[in-house]
């Protein structure tokens, strides 16, 4: 016999296990498993059912229980009828006989043909000969026709569930130094570590729940862009991340987590230039985040906009990334231009429209020659919209400056090189 | 002087944000003097540049940047006529030989056709080609400011190429609309173009906003340090004296033999026409005759007449009907050569509304031919008679639509699909539906992206958007009309078209013949041949019973679905007013439904004066004559310049410059100067000013959209033609007009269902009986394989071909015998009873289901011919509303109940009433009806007003609904195919509708079937 659960819980699987060895996830809201044998433990199927539902309701389960002789047949029922369902050996198609052709898993082609000859229950397709069905439909017809009858028979698919690396350890007493819950934090990662590398795995998350003195929890969640499995590398991961970010009260458990990812292998390159190992880079970075924050630390990435200076960070690559596309290049300019950040507020004498005089709070002097204005506008239909007017300023100390007018208020940009 | 010799347009289509009448217009403010159009492949805006330049006084140069293979575009400008036909020329080589789209010039075409043509240098192309190509002098170095770093650094080096090179130099500014304000615009297509959205589009989109036309002044200043460019522009723009008034256009001579001249060869022909058509005795029609072949000869237009009449001639040879529209209608010679059916000696149609000696253009012949294989016929003969290069369509610009405008600049602001699918669904046609579009499509306007979309896309409306064919007119050419307007490749293989439309091609004085697909045209040659094959009669459409009472019956009743020009739900409306009793009436039937006559206030008067409930006064009494027959209300356009002929002594020609005055592109400037000619005129004749007023206001109100008299008639000859067919031969009737799909106003369903009320019997699609049209079984209709959904013609044939060779003997037979049947085939056949009768073995059409699944199971070598023992199915038949849904989901048609009918019983305790019971409610009765949405109209001249039509199983009620009402219940009546309508019963003159108060939908089963409905069309 089998039973199968079917609800909005992710503690189905959890709950068949308690009873069966034996258990398969079809999808995300349904397990069935074997319950053979669970009469000498519980008694008779009406029984092992009642126990089911009680531990189901411990574990405030909500879902729907249907027991049947064949897998296929108890998913249907728990699919498709409320609450607890039994079908007792060779009534079958009597129980699911009501149930709709469009509860069978079947191709949309093979219920488009079943509509098309009025076939509207599983009791209808019941009815029909085996051997007109097979005919017509071949074997996924005499498939959907054996599960109409509730007949369908197969081994169920038992994996083995996934498996989570966690540890948790209480305190003696509240500690508020970070130093202490280190070293424990130590010993977890060490043993956790250990075993993934036992299983050919390695950490791609590492989740620090400290849970607090007076209640309350303080996580720190270290997404690692490299997967790696070395306990000193991933300590000072999780110390950079915590001074950067201490929990506001003293601690009294630490639980650590690691989501597992594949471990990352590489094969050096003869001709590839030699770069820090990840692992360092990556402790470099993190140290380089708790230092000028998170938002502040990235490749610089250029835009593809007309906007003057546009650029954004993104995390760092530690792969080489393809070339760019070529648009991106315009005609080069022959001159590197230094920005200023801020741009400098500046006062601006103008003659004939050009730029004649500046002064700045660290720049000033007599324009000796101008080129501009360079006019650009842009994202009109967005708050970033801009227009300005550009000169490049050649002062008379032979300096060459960018000076631009947007909003009528003038800035010294930057300086060219 | 600074000229913009470098100038897109929208032509250039999504690579320039400004129409070229925009362009001209603000060279106009500005005080540019000249312009160069420059499009991308194409010279498809010349025309309207033109005309608009000639009008505001600017200089219209022609050009183009054509796309070269090697990468790149040139920038051409055309110096004179060789050059011109040149630039024609290569686009033509470039386009045709290309896929669509993917055209581009090779160097040697450049090299062929260079003569006559100053390239434009930018610096991406090598300057020694360019000369090598186009010879020292017309190269120039072209330098363009647009405040950009980059641009600035170009110039630099073009400055050096032409120092080298000793290039003249010219300053343009590259413009791709007409003012600033257009940018964002542009962006908008450059994303479309792009496909990509605004956010996405980065370094695609412009720098900033300064490729707009700039006055001199502006040019002076960005150029001081460059004057020789700007000097460079005023000597080059004077070498371009090319303008397309130069064209060169020859329309063809038609070869008449020895001895003949093409004037005596059609005088000939005319006159075998009139003796044939009014007999050897009517002065008044010979007068008529030799006034129109004078004034024909003397305007060296008779090789015209005998190309249209060599059209006419091959149709009428091969069986094919043909019958001239439009005011060639107005000519006795048109009429005598068979180029019309209508007898303007006898209507007194006035000539000078199809051809007048001041005018001075082309007359236009329009002929209708059934759509379809026969024009097809029609065309391929012009193509064969004058070439590839002699003879093409005419293009249709296809411009942007507010549904198209909306969706294509949603795209590019980011909207999501599903939104854009929203609101343009939402969203109506025309003027009115504009101003309240915002409101209406439940959008937030404060939202500013949807402010700056509905405002874009406002912008946007109109542009054109690419190339299509027009629907018939083709332009034909002495020698190579290659020469004078490029021709590309249309969409459908083996066509041509020129880059100009009809219009174009009028202002550019090319003659043009509209060889028209009309439906009607086909459904009537189909009835007749219907009608001699099983009802053993010859109906001769030109020699019609012309008063059939049956006709005018079914008129007076506006019993009209099917019928041509009349079967609308306006028309339908206004017919049991109207009462027709004489052809005469439907004439005016035919032309009072139109914008002319409705905004000008015409209609009610006319109707009002029929029914006697007003006295039929003329405007006044010189008046009397012209109006009499449309009792004292002008109806037609003939009226009007008669109206100005009498009143203010306008010639013939002048009066049909007044109509054209009022024309499409009205000029202020232009119908003030004739106002003033009209009242000076009527103040000679001693019309005191009120009745000035009138006449002008009755002038100018309808000669836009008014019908010309001649074409009324025309129409009315089919209209009649159509009823008398449909009264009297209704199974023929209605097997071709379902034949003929799509066409008309209702869907082939409503059409069915009309017939099915007047008594006619359908008979199903039978494997064993069907063929690929309807056809006729005495006295039923045999629905045709063309009605079964994805069938197509070729396995229909093979079908009945194995059919004839032996019947079938059963389902697995078919399958065996008829190969191309596919799956689907089959089994939607059996869906529809198709197969329920084979060897005279009964099934019903689920027995059919399960046996053509066996048939079509595959069977190894060995079994495939061996027939299959077709075993009793345990399959149910199919219950009734079972085979309705089976019936429309195959064929979209029923011929068994309207489904409306299943619902009757909840319908009546609801108190719904049926079409056929509204017709014995008395006035303002407050009532409810329901039904299938089968047409929803919204005119422009109805200020907003809603109608719609509701069918049922009894047949079809009119529900009108006021503009708040629509408003409040917008979405429900635009996206149910069922509704329930509560409101007001009105019963004007017999014309019954409902005034809708509520509307909600009808809840019918879900596996109702959708009806198809005709909207806002």
């Amino acid at each position: 016999m089998f039973a199968c659960l079917f609800g909005r819980s992710a503690q189905l699987a959890e709950l068949a296990a308690q009873f069966s060895p034996l258990v398969e996830t079809v999808d995300a809201d349904t397990v069935v498993f074997s319950i053979a044998g669970l009469g000498r433990l519980f008694g008779d199927t009406n029984q092992i059912v009642s126990e089911i539902s009680r531990r189901g309701e411990e574990m405030k389960i909500v879902a729907n229980l249907a027991v049947a002789i064949n897998p296929a047949a108890a998913i249907l029922a728990a699919r498709h009828l409320r609450g607890v369902t039994t079908i007792a050996r060779s009534q079958e198609s009597k129980i699911l006989g009501a149930l709709p052709v469009e509860a069978l898993p079947a191709d949309p082609a093979l219920l488009v043909t079943l509509e098309r000859w009025g076939i509207a229950t599983l009791g209808d397709l019941a009815a029909l000969p085996e051997i007109g069905i097979v005919e017509r439909l071949g074997e996924a017809g005499a498939r959907l026709r054996r599960l109409a009858l509730g007949q369908e028979t197969r081994i169920l698919d038992a994996a083995t569930a996934p498996r989570t690396y966690t540890a948790r350890q209480e305190l003696d007493h509240p500690e508020a130094l970070l130093e202490p819950l280190l070293f424990v934090i130590s010993a977890q990662l060490h043993e956790q570590t250990q075993q993934l590398q036992q299983q050919g795995r390695a950490a791609g998350r590492v989740i620090v729940t400290l849970e607090l003195d007076g209640g309350g929890e303080f996580t720190s969640t270290i997404d690692l862009p490299i997967a790696m499995r070395d306990p000193k590398a991933l300590l000072k991961q999780v110390q950079l991340s915590l001074e950067a970010h201490p929990p506001q009260a003293a601690t009294i458990a630490v639980r650590l987590t690691i989501d597992p990812a594949a471990p990352r292998i590489v094969q050096g390159g003869l001709f590839l230039p030699a770069a820090p190992e990840p692992e360092k880079l990556q402790t470099l970075l993190a140290r380089l985040r708790a230092l000028a924050g998170e938002d502040r630390v990235g490749s610089p990435e250029i835009l593809d906009t007309h906007r003057p200076d546009a650029y954004r960070l993104r995390a760092c690559a530690f792969e080489p990334s393809p070339a760019g596309p070529e648009t991106i290049a315009e005609a080069p300019l022959h001159l590197a231009l230094r920005y200023f950040r801020p741009p400098l507020a500046a006062r601006v004498t103008l003659h004939s429209g050009m730029p004649q005089h500046i002064l700045s709070d660290r720049i000033s002097g007599v324009v000796i020659q101008a080129a501009g204005p360079w006019r650009t506008s842009g994202e009109w239909w967005a708050e970033t919209a801009w227009d300005r007017d550009e000169w490049d300023i050649v002062l008379q100390d032979r300096a060459i400056y960018r000076l631009y007018l947007a909003a009528n208020r003038w800035f010294l940009d930057g300086s060219y090189d | 002087m600074y000229a913009e010799l470098h100038s897109r347009s929208a032509f250039s289509f999504l690579e320039g944000a400004s129409s070229p009448e925009e362009l001209i217009a603000e060279c106009a403010r500005l005080e540019i003097p000249a312009m160069a159009l420059v499009d991308t492949d194409n010279v498809c805006g010349a025309p309207r540049f033109y005309m608009a330049a000639k009008k505001a006084g600017v200089r219209p140069h022609i050009g183009a940047e054509i796309t070269a293979a090697a990468g790149g575009r040139y920038t051409l400008l055309v110096e004179n006529r060789t050059g011109y036909q040149n630039l024609c020329r290569l686009i033509t080589s470039m386009k045709l030989r290309s896929e669509k789209g993917k055209a581009a010039a090779e160097e040697t075409e450049f090299r062929q056709n260079a003569q006559g043509l100053i390239c434009i240098a930018d610096g991406s192309q090598p300057i020694e080609t360019l000369l090598d190509i186009f010879g020292q002098g017309n190269v120039y170095a072209e330098l363009q400011r647009h405040l950009d770093r980059s641009g600035e650094a170009r110039n630099h080096a073009m400055l050096h190429l032409a120092s080298k090179w000793k290039l003249p130099q010219i300053a343009t500014n590259g413009v791709h609309y007409a003012n600033p304000a257009k940018r964002e615009l542009m962006d908008v297509l450059t994303c479309v173009r792009h496909k990509t959205t605004i956010t996405e589009a980065g370094r695609l989109l412009e720098r900033n906003a300064e490729r707009y036309l700039k006055t001199e002044r502006q040019m002076s200043r960005l150029f001081k340090d460059a004057p020789q460019a700007l000097a460079g522009v005023a000597e080059l723009s004077q070498r371009l004296q090319f303008t397309l008034a130069d064209l060169g256009y020859e329309f063809p001579r038609y070869p008449v033999p020895e001895g003949q001249t093409m004037d005596t060869f059609l005088r000939a022909r005319t006159l075998e026409g009139v003796r044939r058509r009014y007999g050897p005795k009517h002065p008044k029609a010979y007068k008529q005759v030799e006034r129109e072949l004078k004034l024909i000869e003397h305007l060296h237009l008779s090789g015209y007449f005998l190309i249209v009449w060599d059209i006419v001639e091959f149709c009428r040879k091969q069986g094919v009907l043909v019958q001239g529209r439009g005011s060639a209608a107005n000519s006795a010679v048109c009429y005598s050569l068979g180029i019309t059916a209508v007898d303007p000696v006898g209507m007194e149609l006035l000539f000078e509304r199809f051809l007048s000696e001041e005018r001075g253009e082309w007359p236009d012949i329009d002929l209708d031919l059934p759509s379809g294989d026969d024009r097809e016929r029609a065309i391929q003969y012009v193509y064969e008679r004058y070439g590839k290069l002699g003879a093409a369509m005419t293009a249709n610009v296809i411009t942007y639509r507010t549904r198209s405008a909306l969706r294509d600049t949603g795209k590019a602001l980011g909207f999501s699909e599903e939104a854009l699918g929203h609101m343009s669904k939402l969203v109506g046609r025309g003027a009115y539906e504009k101003e309240t579009q915002n409101i209406r499509t439940g959008q937030d306007t404060s939202d500013p992206r949807i402010a700056r979309l509905f405002d874009l896309a406002g912008q946007i409306e109109g542009l054109p958007r690419h190339l299509g064919q027009h629907s018939g007119g083709m332009v034909i050419c002495q020698g190579q009309l290659d020469a004078i307007v490029p021709l590309e490749p249309a969409t459908m293989p083996g066509r041509v078209i020129v880059q100009w439309d009809k219009d174009d091609c009028a202002d550019m004085g090319i003659i043009k013949v509209d060889l028209l697909g009309l439906g009607m045209m086909a459904v009537l040659k189909d009835t007749v041949n219907l009608i001699r094959d099983h009802y053993n009669e010859e109906v001769d459409l030109a020699h019609l019973p012309p008063d059939d009472p049956a006709v005018y019956q079914a008129l007076q009743t506006a019993d009209t679905i099917g019928l041509f020009q009349v079967e609308s739900r306006a028309q339908m409306s206004c017919l049991p007013r109207l009462k027709p009793a004489k052809f005469y009436d439907i004439v005016v039937q035919v032309a009072i439904i139109r914008p002319g006559p409705i905004v000008g206030k015409m209609m009610h008067p006319y109707l009002r004066r029929r029914e006697g409930l007003e006295e039929a006064t003329c405007l006044h009494p010189l008046l009397e004559p012209v109006l009499r027959r449309t009792l004292g209300v002008p109806l037609f356009q003939e009226q009007l310049l008669r109206m100005a002929m009498i009143v203010a002594d306008f010639t013939g020609g002048e009066a049909e410059e007044l109509r054209r005055a009022m024309g499409f592109k009205r000029s202020e400037e232009r119908m003030g100067s004739i106002e003033t000619r009209l009242r000076s005129g009527m103040t000679k004749k001693g019309i005191d000013t009120a009745a000035q007023d009138i006449i002008v206001k009755a002038i100018t109100s309808f000669a836009l959209y008014g019908f010309p008299e001649s074409h009324a008639a025309s129409f009315a000859l089919i209209a009649y033609a159509s009823a008398y067919l449909k009264c009297r031969y209704l199974a023929a009737f209605t097997a071709a007009i379902l034949n003929n799909q799509p066409m008309g106003f209702y869907s082939p369903l409503t059409l069915v269902k009309d017939a099915q009320r007047h008594g006619l019997h359908f008979l199903p699609v039978d494997v064993c009986r069907s063929d690929w049209p309807c056809t006729i079984e005495m006295p039923f209709v045999r629905l045709g394989f063309n009605y079964v959904k994805g069938f197509r013609e070729q396995t229909a044939k093979s079908l009945i071909a194995a059919r004839e060779k032996s019947p079938f003997d059963s389902i697995d037979d078919l399958q065996r015998r008829v190969p191309e049947l596919s799956r689907s085939d089959l089994t939607a056949l059996a869906d529809l009873g198709a197969l329920n009768e084979i060897a005279g073995k009964k099934r019903h059409r689920r027995d059919a289901l399960w046996q053509s699944e066996l048939a079509l199971r595959p069977v190894g070598e060995l079994l495939a011919d061996a027939t299959q023992p077709e075993a009793a199915s345990p399959l149910a038949p199919m219950h009734y509303f079972e085979r309705i849904q089976a019936d429309f989901a195959n064929s979209g048609i029923s011929i068994g109940a309207h489904p409306m009918r299943f619902h009757r019983a909840q319908l009546d305790r609801q108190n719904v009433v049926t079409a056929r019971q509204l017709l014995q409610i008395p006035n303002g009765r407050r009532i409810r009806v329901a039904g299938g949405v089968i047409c929803r109209q919204q005119p422009g001249t109805a200020k907003g007003f809603v109608f719609l039509s509701l069918e049922d199983e009894t047949g079809v009620s009119n529900i009108i609904v006021q503009p708040d009402v629509f408003a409040k219940l917008r979405a429900t009546i635009l996206t149910n195919s069922y509704l329930l309508i509560e409101g007001i019963l009105q019963n004007q003159r017999g014309v019954r509708s409902v005034r809708a108060e509520d509307a909600q939908p009808c809840r019918m089963p879900e596996t109702t079937p959708a009806v198809s409905s005709h909207d806002f069309h």
